[in-house]
């Protein structure tokens, strides 16, 4: 092993300009790949965090029917026992419990469908980071009487600003039409602008009020202590109220769930093209060098050089290609997700088409260890397949012929 | 004397049909240790391929070939080839040393395949470059040495590994006189004082001068085996 050690470790050093260009290769072509990796993984991280911290959260409660009748009356049932097993639940670190109805909202300037959320800002705080998300005023902490928040979207939708004046229309339970001018506190920028065009908060009380009647809960959204234990605290939530209909964001948003299936295959996927290129590259190198130096090897196998000690020198320099390049592109790859990680990638240039998908403008770059390790074994079995043609070529050759090669 | 090379009606076709070509035809011959042999004859009389045949390289097609007490039809390749590191020591027209290795190394790679112990194999190199008169280049590559230099690496490289006999095939063809008598010398000594057995396949008559036996070779076929 030693000899073919040795003789494998020269040869890489032989030609020391197509080395380097090959190293350079892998190493480079693991930098970009990861840094891609990085960029997506971060994009998607953000765009699933975001939501589910701005106005998802990790589990819902519901009516069972809300979703097919989402009437101001389909409430959820049995409210305050659900509460006191929601505050009874070890891992239940918060919850927010909401007014919600489809409603009308108006101004001078236009009209917009709306989904109308009567809320506690200190419990929506306590459970969700929409409070964070406010460009201008405030999260209902105003003296106006009826103050509302609405997204920038929809401010911008109904020309509406801090101050100005803004209708209210929903169906009461009596199904009489309420109407109710409001006057906007805050303006928030959630970062989806789907939410941010669609989504009204006011004052949970108020909504009481207007709809003249107290206690009307549509839904309840919890934060949870450890999100590892999701499955188990919903369905413990589930358990103590099978009245309602309790999911956790997985169930109630499968889209979600498959979006970060998908970012993973997409991953691997993109792995193993740049694998594969970086294969053809090694394999290409290797052949190269295996015929410039046939007469070599012709010499190597009449000696008494076996096949196998031939093919384990030609996978030992393939394998050093490999574990010189990969690493070298890993610690670059890593060190640029970390700033990009700490300092984000600015890409305001685009904001409105990445927000129009629910993603901000400014893109912290996140890749698990996990995908190293994985990048590191692949690129080892890459380096051993990319070695078995050109030991294939090699061991086939005929010493004579070889030795008399120019 | 032990036979160390035997061979019994050899014969090598060439190509198939019309286009066959018999390099070698009914070749009987043997080789005893201690031997110091020359293979001539013109081109394409054979003695290449000969040398080949006992040198374990090519595909008898007919015939039998018993190398070091060993008939070799009954080897398998990946056999052959480690018969081949144990008991043939090969030295080529073109040097064809590692050139990625120094002096040493080349001297040492058959002994490293083999395995043999560390101390064992420098004191073996030290002990046969110093015969050679190589002391002071060990540390030299194949490219920093004379052609008759590197010639004599190679002698030492295929001496190292103590096999039973050497095949050189026109070791002296890239070399200047003064080079092809100090190799000459060189492998005459060895032949003398170590008794190591040394067959030639050459062209060469400074080699034939030497030889103690000179084996001539016309179309595949010896046609005078001479002793002298």
């Amino acid at each position: 092993m030693k000899a073919t050690f040795k003789i494998s470790w020269r040869n890489i050093w032989r030609n020391p300009l197509r080395s380097f260009v090959v190293i350079f290769a892998i190493a480079l072509g693991v930098l970009g790949s990861l840094f891609a990796m990085g960029f997506m993984n971060g994009m998607m991280d953000q765009f699933v965090n975001n939501r589910l911290n701005t106005h998802i959260g990790k589990i819902q409660i519901h009516s069972k029917t809300h979703d097919f009748e989402p009437d101001i009356s389909n409430t959820i049932q049995n409210h305050e026992e659900l509460i006191q097993s929601l505050e009874q639940n070890e891992n239940v670190k918060a919850y927010t419990d909401r007014f919600m109805v489809d409603a009308f909202a108006s101004s001078a300037r236009g009209q917009k469908g709306i989904t109308l959320l009567g809320v506690e800002p200190k419990k929506e705080s306590d459970v969700l980071l929409v409070y964070t998300k406010f460009t201008e005023g405030t999260f209902l902490e105003s003296e106006y009487k009826y103050p509302v928040a609405i997204g920038y979207k929809l401010a911008d939708e109904l020309k509406l600003s801090i101050g100005s004046s803004m209708i209210i229309q929903f169906v009461k339970p009596d199904s009489t039409l309420m109407s109710k001018k409001f006057k906007v506190c805050g303006i928030f920028k959630s970062g989806d602008s789907k939410y941010d065009e669609t989504t009204v908060y006011i004052p949970k009380e108020k909504a009481w009020k207007l709809a003249g009647q107290d206690g009307l809960i549509h839904e309840i959204v919890v934060g949870l202590k450890d999100d590892q234990l999701l499955n188990e605290t919903t369905s413990e939530i589930a358990d103590s109220s099978p009245e309602n209909l309790v999911q956790s964001y997985i169930q109630r948003f499968p889209e979600m769930a498959y979006s970060i299936e998908s970012m993973d295959m997409m991953m691997y996927i993109f792995m193993i093209i740049i694998i594969l290129a970086l294969l053809f590259g090694v394999i290409n190198t290797l052949v190269m060098s295996i015929l410039e130096r046939k007469r070599e090897i012709g010499v190597l196998l009449a000696i008494g050089m076996t096949k196998s000690k031939i093919r384990t020198m030609i996978a030992i320099e393939s394998v050093i290609y490999g574990i010189i390049g990969g690493p070298l592109g890993m610690v670059f790859g890593y060190l640029l997700i970390s700033y990009f990680g700490s300092n984000g990638m600015d890409l305001s240039g685009f904001s409105q088409g990445m927000e129009a998908y629910g993603m901000e403008s400014v893109i912290y770059f996140q890749l698990p260890t996990q995908y190293y390790f994985i990048y590191a074994f692949l690129i080892f079995i890459a380096s051993i397949i990319g070695a078995l043609y050109p030991a294939r070529i090699a061991t086939r050759m005929n010493p004579i012929k070889a030795i008399r090669s120019v | 004397m032990k036979k160390v090379i035997e061979t019994k009606d050899l014969c090598k076709t060439f190509g198939e049909g019309e286009l066959a070509v018999k390099a070698l035809d009914q070749v009987n011959f043997h080789v005893e240790e201690g031997e110091f042999t020359a293979l001539v004859g013109p081109s394409g009389s054979g003695k290449t391929t000969l040398l080949n045949m006992i040198g374990g390289l090519d595909e008898i097609t007919s015939g039998q070939v018993t190398l070091d007490g060993q008939d070799i039809s009954l080897l398998k390749k990946s056999q052959m080839t480690k018969f081949r590191q144990d008991h043939i020591g090969f030295v080529f027209q073109a040097y064809n040393l590692i050139p990625v290795l120094t002096a040493y190394e080349n001297a040492e790679f058959i002994m490293l395949l083999q395995g043999i112990p560390a101390a064992e194999r420098k004191e073996r190199v030290y002990k046969l470059l110093h015969e050679v008169g190589l002391e002071g280049k060990e540390k030299n590559k194949p490219g920093e040495l004379s052609g008759g230099q590197q010639q004599r690496v190679a002698v030492v490289r295929a001496l190292a590994a103590k096999p039973a006999y050497i095949l050189a095939d026109e070791p002296t063809a890239n070399l200047d006189s003064k080079s092809t008598a100090d190799l000459l010398d060189m492998m005459y000594r060895l032949n003398q004082e170590e008794n190591m057995t040394f067959i030639f396949a050459t062209h060469d008559q400074r080699v034939m001068d030497r030889a103690k036996r000179i084996v001539y070779l016309e179309d595949g076929k010896i046609i005078k085996d001479e002793v002298r």
